[in-house]
């Protein structure tokens, strides 16, 4: 697959039209996506009305923009101008069309990417899955007989599995990390508030971050800027440590020997631990209950049998958490972020694991925590809730496997540092310490 | 919230004081995720 950066210099260069990139994707997602079941909706008009204008302007001498004729696809929770808005959810599919692109949708047009897709989530993102009972489950491109990670399963399928070469997502509790991390590409989860935030269905506003999905750190990079990101990357080496107690238990061994190794050629990068993490976990698993729950009670109240069942059962629940509970959970994300800042006055860098395992399989979704089975929907997050429950950013980063199933870490900084997470992690890419494979081999055919 | 002493009694009680009928066919499913995040308040306040 040509990457990001590829396709636009080709683009601005007139060696590559836009409409045909278009047709091409469009072409890969009609062939290829039923293997996966990553798109929801194929915008063809709009796609070929997108890359027709940035051709235009190649053709009078303007440019279109560093992502001039990239291909992408948006999780279904972004606005789209003239179109509803499902959030995933089979009872939004006759809501009021959107009347404007959300601001990220904006953003990507005036850097010249054509919006060709919307993309499979969890219902109203509340999981961990991309099993979705309107739209089906999104798989694996990996392995098609497990999951693809959610709740932006459908992005990191379409990247992963080579439909598309850039994908946005949205990340309460780790929906980017988890699923970057179980299909083996980039993600990144900015800091909260960093990345406009205009025009998507909310689930948790606590918590709630858009970002993008790549097949390498720079085409990560590049849309991150595209979005709105930016900093300059600074120079020399960082101070780097690696997250232990709650990060290091329960991951499977692999993670933590690539995390080891990264520490390793950062001058012996010592184990530091951010204390009660069992608590920050289950304070942003109560906060996402009663702020999801509060913001669908009206809507539960009168069509509760318009929900996925698995996703109502879940918002009820936490309508009926008491305010009081959530006053305390808020309290002690006050303290946690303090002992994070504390932690921050040491290190410029913390590694930790992003999904604790493989993906599971979907024939099976579950995996194991302390010796027990548990649901993959609810708990897939584990590592990724502690630290999106105070806003930290984020890039979650695959490690080398050889062929293996993918195993994905997180490269953690802290508020506002993301230009010195991305100058990190390309080195870490140089000296083939993290590394996606290949995306599945769709998005090239015979332009390539 | 104790997760041992919530029940569907218990659910449609809390419900009741939001406006909110819950239809029987989700009582099971609120019940068994009400109960997970009352052990998710238990560890939040534990040694509080």
């Amino acid at each position: 697959m040509r990457t990001c950066s590829e396709i636009g210099a080709a683009v601005r260069a007139g060696r590559l039209s836009a409409r045909s990139l278009a047709e091409e994707a469009i072409a890969a997602i009609r062939a290829h996506n039923p293997r996966f079941n990553a798109v929801t909706r194929l915008l063809e008009e709009r796609a070929r009305a997108e890359a027709d204008a940035v051709d235009a302007m190649v053709a009078a001498g303007r440019d279109p923009g560093p992502l001039a004729g990239v291909p992408y696809g948006v999780k279904d929770l972004f606005d789209v101008a003239g179109l509803p808005t499902t959030a995933g959810a089979g009872a939004r599919i006759a809501a009021p069309p959107a009347t404007a692109d959300a601001g990220a949708i904006s953003r990507l047009r005036a850097a010249g990417a054509v919006l060709v897709a919307t993309l499979n989530m969890d219902e109203y993102a509340y999981g961990f899955a991309t099993i979705n009972a309107h739209y089906g489950t999104t798989r694996n491109p990996r392995d098609i007989s497990r999951l693809a990670g959610g709740s932006s399963g459908g992005s990191a399928a379409a990247v992963a599995g080579g439909l598309l070469p850039l994908a946005l997502g949205s990340d309460t509790n780790g929906s980017i990390r988890v699923p970057a991390s179980l299909t083996g590409i980039y993600g990144l989860k900015p800091t909260h508030g960093g990345l406009p935030m205009a025009g998507v269905f909310p689930f948790v506003d606590s918590f709630d971050d858009i970002g993008p999905f790549a097949a390498s750190i720079a085409d990560l990079e590049i849309a991150w800027r595209a979005l709105g990101g930016s900093g300059d990357r600074c120079s020399g080496d960082p101070r780097v440590a690696r997250l232990d107690g709650w990060f290091r238990a329960n991951s499977d061994p692999d993670l933590l020997a690539g995390i080891d190794r990264i520490g390793a050629a950062f001058g012996d990068a010592p184990l530091v631990t951010l204390p009660n993490t069992v608590k920050a976990r289950s304070a942003a698993f109560l906060m996402s209950a009663f702020e999801g729950g509060h913001f669908h009670l009206p809507t539960l109240r009168t069509e509760a049998l318009g929900y996925d069942p698995a996703t109502r059962d879940r918002l009820i629940a936490g309508a009926l958490l008491p305010r009081a509970l959530y006053d305390r959970a808020q309290r002690f994300q006050a303290w946690y972020r303090a002992e994070a800042d504390r932690l921050f006055e040491q290190y410029d860098i913390l590694l930790a694991p992003a999904a604790p395992c493989v993906a599971p399989k979907l024939d099976d979704p579950t995996m194991e925590v302390d010796g027990e089975r548990v649901p993959a929907r609810a708990n897939l997050g584990l590592m990724t809730q502690p630290l999106s429950f105070i806003g930290l950013p984020v890039i979650a980063a695959p490690l080398p496997r050889g062929g293996k199933l993918p195993l994905g870490i997180q490269i953690v900084g802290k508020p506002g540092s993301e230009a010195a997470l991305f100058a990190f992690t390309a080195r870490l890419e140089t000296l083939g310490l993290i590394g996606a494979e290949a995306p599945v081999a769709i998005f090239e055919g015979e332009l390539a | 919230m104790r997760p041992d002493l919530i029940d569907e009694r218990l659910a449609t009680a809390y419900a009741a004081e939001i406006d909110l009928a819950i239809p029987p066919e989700c009582l099971p499913g609120v019940v068994s995720n009400l109960r997970l995040l009352a052990r998710h308040a238990a560890l939040l306040d534990a040694g509080a």
